[in-house]
């Protein structure tokens, strides 16, 4: 209490104040907005009676939206549970262990070179591999598309939170006779935790948001995320705010869940204590 | 003994007998009309429960199955594209909008309907909108003597959108001429309730096309004789139309006149803000459903004006269906009869009815009686006379966004009226001469 | 970047040498076969839609016949990109408004992230929410801020109104639209920086923070002497991806303004998607690719060189 009475403690909470509200403001414009029918939507008036039509919308119909969300999780934990583990390896290969200095450099370069390529480069040359392959309008070739995608983003979160490690920690376990795939499971994986976590929400969140690659390499239900079932609102016609509203909410829900779960990561506490005492 | 065998043997022959005529009968009546699924691209639109409806009735009728893949208007054409380049195309069926369809008509990426059912001749009565479903190779244009490369399936054009309710209180008729919708909209406007007139001006070059139009300019011509094409975009009649269109945006619309998209006039005329707009023909579903319209009943539907009551030039807006070329014959042959039965009155007439923009002129004005129909499609089938068609070579999304652009910058006044049609003019001469086209040399104003 | 030096095995080595068996290999080689499949993903899968993309900016690509036709045309989809307005709007546009959002999005970023991870009640409350935009899918951000700043029936000229202010025509006047933008990008995606920089903040050893508060030393010192330096990789990390990201941003503008009024919210991306897609000239479409990732290539050069240049200082 005494802390938030000093000036840089009135700063951080007026800070934080002025961002939550600012954050929250047109997510509750939004979420009201999913409650209304379209004609008092457009019509511009404060209140209306609310409605769940919007919702129900999304459900029935041409909505598809159970469907679309299994599609979505699948792809998205899919391809985030194998990024996780290939660019945690990779990470740690690449900054605990002694390389040729040109090596390092191109794998970097690599990594950084294909997070540049405009996603629609990859458009066509993946819709031909996924339709050779028989996986084209399913979810495993969303997910062989976002291992591309978010790949280089997570080696590079990664790099950054394993260089932290202490190097005591790994000489320890050395001398306690670990192999080095158990070094790196037992004693280096706990400590960067925060970093995982970090980068498993952000790459589960870019697969989840997708539109591109959903929109090329689906075209039914079967494989369709949610994304594209929102992006079927906004026509050309008439953009149908009431059930586009509604479905981003919808579509946010999940995201929000995870985050609520996977934040408390991402926390001191776990770091302490290894190198003390 | 005798009657023994024959109770035995005889009844059982003929019960055989008979099972087997009646299933070669079948067989035969089958084989005339099966055929084996198709799928159809098609985009989430106001007209697709109808296109949906229409589907269901075809598999009724005919025992062949129809898929329907629904995907969001944008990702149309790169879909399309995908499609037509793989191996073997996913859809039996495009749909094909008019300001890209040239891309696959040129690039010979649907097949004619010549080369999969040579006997069929397209009906009289179906409207061709300036030979939109038509493709000449040889001249690198949609002209009369084209093969027939994609049938219409839905029939936009522009139509005066206006509030009969608001002209019916002042005593005034529907506009026919661009002087009356000025005199019309200075009555109406009446900030901020409702506003007299809007353009779109996000994009803006198909609104446009109906004031260009009207005043019987065109963007390019073809002289079919030298096979010459002419910029005609800098031409008087362009510099009164874009005079005029630049007149109307700024007199009587809101203050976000600048960035007015398809989607916003549609709100402001729904939610009763707005006199009158012209808008495509589909439209028109957002003023009568009560979940989206605060203003059931009091829209009316007029055609397009012009310079005087003769000149209108309502712009076609058009979508076909094309048959992809990388696919075997019995798919292009399913595909094809699938489409020829679209075409006919008894499935226009329930495509109509379910909701759909039809194509055909005797529906039109069968309907235009209708009392649930008549308030709009009669308009269509006044409009029919006046039907003018959008640029269609290959070059045309290009063309278009030189047009979208200059009259951007027209409208926030970054370039003059005069600047806007010169700049465009110069711009689209290049990208011609760059395709190859016989240019005639860009006159001087 | 943090320079290491290798893991030293002067120690006794793991129970598994011996018989050398396939877990002996698996240990002794396990640094190949740790980065192996990343890079076995990426070569697979990347190699070639690169190497098409950058053919096809020397070429002049097309449907012909059915048929998609290359010629090869040298450099001239390169020169063309300077006589073309429209790509040359985009170009300065997307600079503009990617140094300004990342700027501010950075600094936001830290601030609260700062602000948060020494917030001890409400602690989850405020990290949940201030990550919540970047889990909205883009098209529904586009939506969302339509719905704010539409003129007719928008959230804030509604309760402008209801002050008896102007309303204004946020997205429809030159003076307007582009900052409008930035507003929406600024709070969509500073919660991305925001969780990066938490979560680096958050794995931070806390032994030197608190020797320099044994020491007597301000808050405000403490900060900059200490805990800004050692985040600043992972502020660089987090710039650095965020600007690649903002090059590409795409769903936003389309819905919001379409790249108008005029062209001043043209950016390159939408361009880009519009030139190879619909009107197909993508030979060209690869160029304006080509010439954005030598720009992103720029950007994070710079990058690399302050970064090289203050971890020297500190």
């Amino acid at each position: 209490m005494r802390r938030s009475l000093t000036p840089y403690g009135l700063l951080r909470t007026v800070l934080i104040v002025v961002a939550v509200i600012a954050t929250l403001l047109p997510v509750l414009v939004t979420l009201v907005t999913s409650f209304k029918i379209p004609r008092s939507i457009i019509a511009g008036t404060w209140f209306s009676t609310p409605t769940l039509q919007n919702y129900a919308a999304l459900f029935t119909g041409s909505g598809n939206f159970l469907r679309l969300t299994g599609n979505s999780l699948i792809a998205s934990l899919g391809s985030t549970l194998i990024i996780i583990v290939v660019a945690s390896l990779a990470a740690y290969s690449l900054t605990r262990f002694r390389w040729p200095r040109a090596w390092t450099v191109t794998v970097i370069a690599l990594l950084l070179f294909v997070q540049m390529l405009p996603p629609i480069v990859f458009v066509g040359p993946f819709y031909l591999i996924s339709r050779n392959l028989g996986i084209y309008d399913t979810p495993l070739a969303l997910i062989m598309a976002y291992m591309v995608l978010n790949l280089p983003l997570a080696v590079f979160i990664l790099r950054n939170f394993f260089a932290d490690v202490p190097r005591e920690l790994e000489d320890a376990a050395a001398v306690d006779g670990a192999t080095r795939l158990g070094t790196f499971t037992r004693i280096v994986l706990p400590i960067t935790t925060p970093g995982i976590a970090a980068t498993g929400i952000l790459t589960f969140i870019f697969a989840w948001n997708d539109f591109l690659f959903a929109l090329s390499l689906t075209t039914t239900p079967r494989g369709m995320t949610i994304p594209v079932g929102v992006a079927n609102f906004a026509q050309n016609y008439q953009i149908l705010y009431g059930n586009l509203t509604a479905s981003a909410i919808y579509a946010a829900v999940p995201a929000i869940v995870l985050v609520v779960f996977a934040q408390r990561y991402i926390t001191k506490g776990l770091a302490l204590g290894a190198v003390k005492g | 003994m005798n009657q023994n065998h024959r109770t035995q043997a005889g009844p059982r022959f003929r019960r055989w007998g008979i099972a087997l005529l009646l299933t070669a009968a079948v067989c035969g009546v089958a084989s005339a009309q099966s055929q084996p699924p198709i799928t159809i691209l098609i985009n989430t639109s106001p007209w697709l429960p109808s296109f949906k409806s229409l589907v269901s009735q075809y598999e009724k009728e005919t025992g062949n199955k129809v898929n329907l893949n629904v995907v969001p208007f944008s990702a149309m054409i790169q879909k399309s594209l995908n499609a037509v380049s793989s191996k073997t195309s996913e859809y039996d069926i495009l749909n094909l909008n008019e300001q890209w369809y040239s891309q696959f008509y040129s690039g010979g990426l649907v097949t004619p309907i010549k080369d999969i059912d040579p006997s069929y001749t397209l009906p009289k009565q179906v409207i061709e909108y300036a030979y939109a479903d038509r493709w000449d190779p040889k001249v690198g244009a949609s002209t009369k003597n084209g093969e027939v490369y994609g049938f219409p399936i839905n029939g936009n054009i522009q139509l005066l959108f206006y509030r009969k309710d608001l002209f019916a209180k002042h005593n005034l008729q529907p506009p026919k001429t661009w002087a009356d919708v000025e005199k019309d909209a200075k009555i109406l406007n009446d900030p901020p309730n409702v506003y007299g007139f809007v353009t779109r001006t996000s994009p803006p070059n198909y609104n446009f096309q109906a004031w260009l139009h009207s005043y019987g300019g065109t963007i390019i011509s073809l002289d079919q004789s030298t096979g010459t094409w002419s910029v005609n975009i800098d031409n008087a009649a362009a510099h009164q139309a874009l005079d005029e269109w630049l007149k109307l945006t700024w007199s009587y619309s809101p203050p976000n006149y600048a960035n007015m998209g398809q989607s916003d006039e549609i709100s402001l005329m729904a939610s009763g803000h707005l006199a009158m707009f012209i808008v495509a023909s589909a439209a028109e579903s957002n003023f009568t459903n009560p979940n989206t319209s605060s203003v059931v009943g009091k829209i009316g539907a007029a055609v397009t004006p012009g310079p005087t009551a003769d000149a209108r030039a309502p712009t076609s807006g058009i979508w076909v269906m094309g048959i992809p070329h990388n696919l075997p014959k019995a798919k292009q042959l399913a595909a094809a009869k699938f489409l020829e039965w679209a075409m006919t009155k008894p499935a226009e007439l329930a495509y109509a009815k379910a909701g759909g923009v039809p194509v055909r002129q005797d529906v039109y004005e069968e309907l235009a009686k209708d009392p649930k129909y008549g308030w709009w499609m009669q308009a269509v089938a006044d409009s029919t006379p006046y039907i003018k068609a959008q640029v269609r070579i290959k070059e045309t999304p290009q063309i278009l966004s030189v047009i979208d652009r200059v009259l951007g910058q027209a409208v926030i006044k970054k370039m003059t009226a005069d600047q806007a049609l010169k700049q465009a003019a110069t711009e689209i001469h290049q990208i011609m001469v760059k395709g190859g086209y016989k240019m005639a040399p860009l006159s001087s104003q | 970047m943090s320079e290491t030096t290798p893991v030293t095995r002067k120690a006794k080595r793991p129970a598994t040498t011996g018989p050398r068996g396939v877990r002996w290999l698996l240990d002794a080689g396990f640094k190949y076969w740790a980065l192996a499949p990343a890079l076995a993903i990426l070569a697979l899968l990347t190699l070639y839609p690169a190497v098409q993309l950058i053919r096809m900016s020397f070429s002049s690509v097309g449907y012909a016949g059915g048929h998609i036709a290359w010629s090869p045309v040298g450099l001239a989809n390169f020169t063309q990109i300077l006589g073309d307005a429209t790509a040359m709007v985009a170009f300065r546009n997307t600079l503009v408004f990617v140094a300004i959002t990342v700027a501010c999005e950075t600094l936001l970023g830290l601030a609260l992230a700062l602000a948060v991870s020494e917030s001890r009640r409400l602690s989850g409350f405020y990290r949940t929410v201030l990550m919540l935009p970047v889990l909205i899918p883009p098209i529904g951000i586009g939506a969302m801020w339509l719905m704010m700043y539409d003129f007719n029936y928008g959230f804030i000229d509604k309760v402008l109104s209801a002050l008896h202010l102007t309303p204004q025509p946020w997205l429809a006047t030159t003076r307007l639209a582009f900052p409008s933008i930035l507003v929406v990008d600024i709070w969509h995606w500073t919660s991305f920086l925001f969780l990066i920089i938490l979560a680096g903040l958050e794995s931070l050893p806390q032994d030197i923070n608190e020797a320099a508060q044994i020491d007597g030393a301000s808050h405000f010192q403490r900060l900059w002497h200490v805990t800004l330096p050692l985040l600043r990789p992972t502020i660089t990390v987090a710039a650095m991806l965020r600007t690649i990201f903002a090059f590409k941003i795409f769903d936003e503008i389309y819905l919001l303004t379409n790249g108008g009024p005029g062209d001043s919210t043209q950016v390159i991306t939408p361009y880009i998607q519009q030139v190879f897609f619909i009107q197909g000239r993508m030979g060209y479409a690869a160029a304006l690719a080509v010439v954005t990732a030598l720009l992103i290539t720029i950007f994070v050069i710079v990058y690399q060189r302050v970064d090289a240049a203050l971890s020297g200082q500190g």
